[in-house]
């Protein structure tokens, strides 16, 4: 069986090369040569998928949700605090409110997404008054979060 | 953009000021729970 390896990346699929349009297809004037072609577009697009730049945002939420539960922990035992390296010099609150997750999320999720831009911008709104009240630097302004 | 702090920056700079257990403290510790459960929310979102 031939394993179809395309742009260097050995697939998880085998034997796509073997199928024939069927008996249906055929009587549609479908060639065997379409048929064939058809599987490796699915490979290409599996390709795509695999490397999906959306997976990066993704990975970037992941890390700094580690970073926002490492210092929680931190603060909560009264251990010796250190803040582990960001994934992103521009904070998830920001960059919901910026509408920095949208292309993420599906349409029909699109409701949940804009309650929690609601509570996103809230939160940092508080922070920024909290810290400011402390006499501390603001929050990053203007910047827009560039998912990708 | 340089000098300025996102969320967990600022949260962090106000918890090395303040003593455990004061008001602030525990004000801070309150907005990172929040912000934890935001984000595993929109990660639940997001996956």
């Amino acid at each position: 069986m031939r394993v179809l390896n395309i742009a260097g990346d050995k697939l998880p699929f085998k034997g796509f090369a073997h199928r024939v349009s069927s008996p249906e297809e055929r009587r549609r004037g479908k060639r065997v040569k379409d048929a064939v072609r058809k599987p490796i577009s699915l490979a290409r697009t599996m390709v795509r998928r695999i490397r999906s730049p959306k997976g990066k945002t993704r990975e970037r939420v992941r890390g700094t949700l580690l970073q926002t539960e490492a210092l929680w922990r931190a603060m909560h035992s009264h251990h010796p605090l250190e803040l582990p390296e960001s994934p992103h010099p521009i904070g998830t609150l920001h960059a919901l409110e910026t509408g920095g997750f949208d292309h993420l999320v599906p349409k029909k999720r699109m409701p949940a997404l804009a309650g929690l831009k609601k509570e996103a911008a809230g939160l940092r709104r508080e922070i920024r008054e909290f810290a400011e009240s402390l006499g501390i630097e603001p929050l990053l302004e203007g910047a827009a979060w560039k998912g990708n | 953009m340089e000098g300025e702090l996102n969320e967990n920056m600022l949260l962090f700079e106000i918890a090395k000021r303040e003593r455990p257990g004061s008001k602030d403290y525990i004000r801070t510790l309150k907005f990172l729970h929040k912000k934890m459960e935001l984000e595993k929310r929109l990660l639940e979102l997001i996956e």
